[in-house]
């Protein structure tokens, strides 16, 4: 049987903070990603989206958080103990990451051409001539015109869009393995977000690369993924395919997340969201993190967590869908 | 990479380590000064500064000298004199040794020159109108003279020969011959360049050709002045041979420089509260002496709506400072109390001359009378920086309100303190009063004088110190400054406050130094090393 | 570019002439003259009447000015009314001493600056790091006057190792090891402020910029430390380094007035500093005039550099 690319096994996260005890961001996370397989991770922002991707990297320590414990197997190799020097060879060549803002992401004073060169120089042996080409090669298909003028170009200098490709390009210069993109059309206008959706989807078409899609708009997701796990305050609260996430969602936070997703577009319009606020995480509630918000609370579920269980039906591929919900376990 | 900066490193380091063999004894023959401040100016007739009248008479050799502890007029370059006609006539005999540095023969010619610079309508230093515009046809020459350059000549000067100069005076002039001890300039230098360029001439950064114990060699700008001693100066070729004139600014260098033997001499500088440290040092030997200076605060009698206008308010005024306190404890007892005009150096001084004592019922009763009994304000300017003169302040405030006085101290910065001093905008200052080595009270206390600042006015002294200015006999002149003392003292214008003494340190090893009130290198061609 | 400096130079004349207009009457109208150096040198009012007459400061002051400002176009700073030598003569005398002084502590000071400044960024918060910021506070705050006579008591007097005052040892022959031992001190006290003020711009520019997304895009990369820190940091944090140096250059120029006093450094701050006390006034014009030169020039620099480092600054 085919192994999973990345595993990740009881992943927890903690922030030092000013609280007696340091905060977790993401508390015993577990799930995998299988070879060609696109996943999707949805949930409100500060639900640990982007601690989960981080943690991937092993690049949490920019953000002054620390894995606490927890295993990133990726490829057969626990990542968190391999030395720095050898998680340095996987990231931007085996595992790649694209960000939210392109703005932000790309350095403001370094040309679009050498950050593209830079990861590829990097990673493999081969000339500054190569990797110019190749650099160049990678912007034409990610359908940059002018590709040989851009690549002189600084980032202020393109658009939105544009730069989201460079980032992109420049992610995908190693051809590697498990590409995370964490939302990465969110600060995209609709049509532009498109057309790089396109492109991500035309990349992945080729099979050999899996890749983790953080989003917070579960109808990006269901545009992109083959599976979606849904997280809430640090916590994966359901996972399964798109399809069943989408036709029978169990999960009371799924449901109103899929409710608010159906509603964004309709013009003049508020905002539509989720009832509620999103939980303070120095702060979180006993019993199941969701239940101040859940119209179907129950006693239970300010007593005790409800364990991930898996609902019992699995899909074609035979990966178990999960449930994080009292009304889907036996007490 | 870092194996190549640890190797330039170490390169770098045995190459100091080779260069710091060098031997750096200094040589005995060199006495290194120290002086707080630059010249500016070798010039002698157009010094505006002490730092560059310090130098000067290294260099420069003058026509009279005083004595450093009677101030009585000794030989120099004029080597004997007499006064004839009453006073009127001086005859001065030059040393006929005497040579400039490029071995022209200095002569009664350069000191009848000099005097013409002096009385030229272009000079513009300030003898002439103090000293010399008694010198018969100097009016003329100073009003009507009209070529740029110091020649044609006055009538009072005559150079009878090469070693004889024969001056005249129209008025009798008691204090005239302790005038010439200014320092002749080479004709033959400046014969043929006009009086108004003079000051700007290159020889006053550069004076090639000199009469004095020593001769510049060098002047490294704000760093050091290097004199090598002329083997011509007519009193004979100097036992030093370099003197390094050294300018530290900062007067703890200047000390560690003198304990570490990097120094011979301090002159004048040496703080007090170092001095009882330096005392204790084998290596160092203070020395102190008091000059023709006396600090004083000043009463500003200009205004007659003032209650200072009032001579019993400042007699009051004059009782309730406790000067021997301050001379005890501010001074260290390098100093003694001032009691009047005349400085402890000035031949008519009189030891037991001593007025007004701390005594606050008599000052209460004094005010009373003058009808200020209530109280008043005073504004009290002084300079900034100046520690001694801020305590006196101190000191007097406190004193003044046991009376009623509510004096307010303001400290100014100098060019700010000198401005309101010269155009009166204060009560009281505190200031200090520098005299001639001749005991004359015309500069400081005639009511026509220009230097009569605090506006003091006494037709009496005016007349006694008129009369004192012409007197020939020593004696009668004492009795005559001492009655004008004693008037002007009744008058309380001032509290005189204090004599100062200049403190010098030496290394042991200098011999001959001797502190002269007014002429740091006094004798220095006699000076050595043990 | 080019029209912009244009406008620059014109801005630059604007400043200059500004400056010296308001140095000048400044001047003239602060309290004293060139007279009142020292109350034992007496002067006579017909004298200095005669005196400034044959220096011409006895015309309207505007007069005074213009003719002044003539003369700067023909490269003629005046004469010293002090020294009676032309200004210009006397700043080349003073001017290689002070940057002898000024330039090698800047030199020392971005040597020990720019690694402490990058260090103590990279390891923010760490002990290190706090260690460093003691010292940089202790250097900011330390006057320069009380650190030089500490060190003179300390280096010069009890341990006798250092010479306490000047640039070198008068009377024995110039070493190179001479020079190194007089400069020791007073280096140590003018680049301890300014490097402590230079390893607070660095590292606060540092973490500005370590925080960015792109430094995280950085490291996602795969590239080592190095290259992020020297590649994507500090390339991002010159900016504020490259004006607080800038600015600080027209110092190298005036000296450092206190360090020269304290050291009996034979510099321009301390001509200087006798200049406006006995108001020299071609001096002091001279030297506003050359500083605000400096300081507008440096400013040029320093927006040249921006652009340079920065590719989003484009000037026009």
């Amino acid at each position: 049987m085919r192994m999973p690319v990345l595993q990740v096994k009881e992943l927890t996260a903690i922030f030092d903070s000013n609280t007696p005890e340091a905060v977790k961001a993401v508390d015993r996370v577990s799930f995998s990603i299988w070879p060609g397989e696109v996943v999707g991770l949805v949930g409100e922002s500060g639900s640990g989206k982007t601690v989960t991707a981080l943690s991937i990297l092993n690049l949490l320590s920019h953000k002054k958080g620390k894995i606490e414990r927890g295993e990133i197997i990726y490829k057969g190799v626990d990542i968190l103990s391999l030395p720095e020097k050898k998680v340095r060879e996987l990231r931007g060549n085996e595992m790649a990451i694209i960000f939210q803002e392109p703005l932000t992401s790309l350095n403001p004073v370094l040309n679009v051409g050498r950050q593209i060169t830079e990861v590829i120089s990097t990673h493999s042996r081969i000339s500054r001539r190569e990797s110019w080409e190749k650099a160049v090669g990678l912007l034409r298909r990610a359908g940059i015109s002018d590709a040989e003028k851009r690549m002189k170009a600084y980032p202020h200098q393109l658009s939105g869009g544009m730069r989201q490709r460079v980032v992109i390009s420049m992610a995908l210069a190693c051809s590697p393995g498990l590409l995370i993109a964490d939302e990465p059309t969110t600060a995209l206008d609709v049509t532009i977000q498109a057309q790089i959706l396109d492109y991500l989807r035309k990349v992945m078409e080729k099979g050999r690369m899996s890749m983790l899609f953080v989003s917070h708009d579960l109808g990006v997701i269901g545009e992109m993924c083959d599976r979606v796990m849904v997280m809430y305050a640090g916590r994966i609260l359901e996972t399964g395919t798109t399809m069943e996430i989408f036709k029978t969602p169990l999960h009371p936070y799924t449901r109103a997340l899929i409710e608010v997703s159906k509603n964004i577009s309709v013009p003049g319009k508020k905002l539509p969201v989720v009832t509620g606020s999103v939980p303070d995480l120095s702060n979180l509630p006993m019993g199941c993190k969701f239940h101040p918000r859940c119209p179907q609370v129950r006693k239970v579920c300010r007593e005790a967590e409800p364990p991930l269980k898996s609902t019992g039906s699995t899909n074609l591929k035979g990966r178990v869908c999960q449930v994080r919900c009292w009304n889907y376990t036996k007490i | 990479m870092a194996r190549k900066i640890f190797l330039l490193l170490l390169a770098l380091m045995l190459m100091l380590s080779v260069l710091g063999c060098t031997p750096e004894e200094s040589p005995q023959e060199q006495l290194r000064v120290a002086s707080l401040g630059s010249p500016v100016n070798l010039n002698p007739l157009f010094i505006r500064d002490n730092f560059s009248f310090e130098v000067v008479s290294l260099v420069h050799a003058s026509l009279i000298t005083f004595n450093n502890e009677t101030l009585e007029v000794e030989p120099s370059l004029v080597k004997e004199w007499s006064v004839e006609d009453e006073g009127r006539t001086y005859v001065l005999n030059f040393n006929d040794n005497a040579k400039w540095t490029d071995g022209t023969p200095l002569t009664a010619e350069d000191a009848a020159f000099t005097l013409r610079v002096i009385c030229h309508p272009d000079f513009t230093g300030y003898q002439y109108a103090l000293f010399f515009n008694a010198i018969t046809g100097s009016q003329d020459y100073h009003s009507n003279h009209n070529s740029p350059l110091a020649d044609g000549s006055i009538e009072g000067i005559e150079v009878i020969d090469e070693n004889t100069l024969k001056i005249s005076l129209d008025r009798q002039m008691a204090p005239f011959l302790t005038y010439l001890n200014f320092f002749p300039l080479p004709a033959h230098i400046f014969g043929d360049v006009p009086v108004a360029e003079m000051e700007a001439h290159d020889y006053s950064r550069n004076p090639e050709v000199t009469a004095g114990p020593y001769i510049l060699n060098q002047w490294v700008t704000d760093e050091y002045l290097y004199f090598v001693s002329n083997p011509d100066f007519f009193l004979g070729q100097p036992e030093i041979d370099e003197i390094y004139f050294r300018i530290i600014p900062n007067q703890e260098a200047q000390l560690i420089e003198l304990i570490n033997g990097d120094l011979d001499l301090i002159p004048t500088a040496v703080k007090l509260e170092d001095v009882e440290e330096l005392e204790k040092n084998p290596n160092i030997k203070i020395y102190s002496n008091l000059r023709l200076v006396y600090d004083y605060l000043g009463f500003n009698m200009h205004n007659p709506e003032s209650p200072l206008y009032n001579k019993e308010v400042r007699q009051a005024l004059s009782m309730v400072l406790d000067r021997e306190a301050l001379v005890r404890d501010i001074l260290l007892d390098y100093g003694r109390v001032a009691y009047g005009p005349l400085t402890p150096l000035h031949f008519p001084f009189d030891e037991n001359f001593q007025a007004y004592f701390v005594d606050k019922q008599k000052a209460l009763e004094l005010l009373k009378d003058a009808g200020y009994d209530e109280g008043f304000e005073l504004r009290l300017i002084l300079n900034a920086g100046n520690e001694v003169r801020e305590n006196a302040a101190l000191m007097f405030k406190e004193a003044a309100e046991a009376i009623g006085v509510e004096v307010t101290i303001q400290t100014l910065e100098w060019q700010a303190y000198m401005e309101a001093a010269m155009q009166g905008d204060f009560d009281v200052i505190i200031s200090g009063q520098g005299s001639d080595p001749d005991p004359d009270l015309t500069f400081n206390w005639h009511s026509q004088s220009p230097l009569n600042e605090l506006g003091y006015v006494n037709e009496e002294v005016d007349s006694l110190i008129e009369e004192a200015a012409v007197a020939l006999e020593q004696a009668e002149r004492t009795m005559l400054y001492r009655e004008a003392q004693e008037m002007i003292v009744d008058d309380a214008p001032m509290v005189w406050l204090y004599y100062r003494e200049a403190v010098h340190g030496a290394s042991d090893r200098l011999m001959n130094f001797k502190p002269h009130p007014n002429n740091v290198f006094y004798q220095v061609h006699l000076w050595k090393f043990k | 570019m080019r029209s912009f400096l244009t406008k620059r130079m014109i801005q630059t004349l604007v400043v200059l002439v500004g400056v010296s207009l308001i140095t000048f009457f400044m001047m003239n109208l602060a309290p004293g003259d060139p007279f009142m150096m020292d109350p034992e040198m007496r002067m006579n009012p017909e004298a200095v009447a005669r005196w400034k007459e044959l220096r011409q400061l006895d015309r309207p002051l505007h007069e005074q000015y213009y003719s002044w400002l003539v003369n700067l176009l023909k490269g003629d700073f005046g004469i010293s009314l002090i020294h009676n030598r032309p200004v210009l003569e006397l700043i080349t005398e003073r001017l290689p001493a002070t940057l002898l002084l000024t330039g090698t502590s800047l030199l020392v000071a971005l040597l020990f600056a720019v690694p402490l400044g990058i260090l103590s960024a990279v390891k923010q918060g760490t002990f290190l790091d706090k260690w460093i910021s003691f010292f940089t506070l202790c250097g900011v705050s330390l006057p320069n006057f009380w650190l030089g006579m500490l060190l003179i008591l300390l280096f010069a007097y009890h341990l006798n190792w250092l010479p306490a005052s000047s640039l070198r040892t008068v009377g024995v022959a110039a070493s190179f090891y001479d020079y190194i031992k007089h400069l020791i001190l007073p280096v140590v006290v003018l680049s301890t402020g300014s490097a402590a003020y230079y390893i607070r711009y660095i590292r606060a520019g540092i973490l500005e910029v370590i925080g960015q997304d792109y430094i995280l895009t950085a490291r996602a990369k795969g590239l080592k430390e190095s290259t992020v820190l020297f590649r994507h940091i500090l390339r991002n944090s010159m900016i504020p380094v490259v004006t607080v140096v800038s600015l600080s250059l027209p110092f190298l120029f005036t000296g450092a007035m206190v360090t020269e006093y304290v050291f009996s450094w034979p510099g321009m701050g301390r001509w200087i500093i006798m200049a406006t006390l006995s108001r020299d006034y071609p001096s002091v014009l001279a030297v506003n005039v050359i500083v605000a030169a400096l300081v507008v020039l440096c400013n040029l620099g320093a927006d040249l550099l921006y652009a340079y480092f920065d590719p989003r600054i484009k000037y026009r």
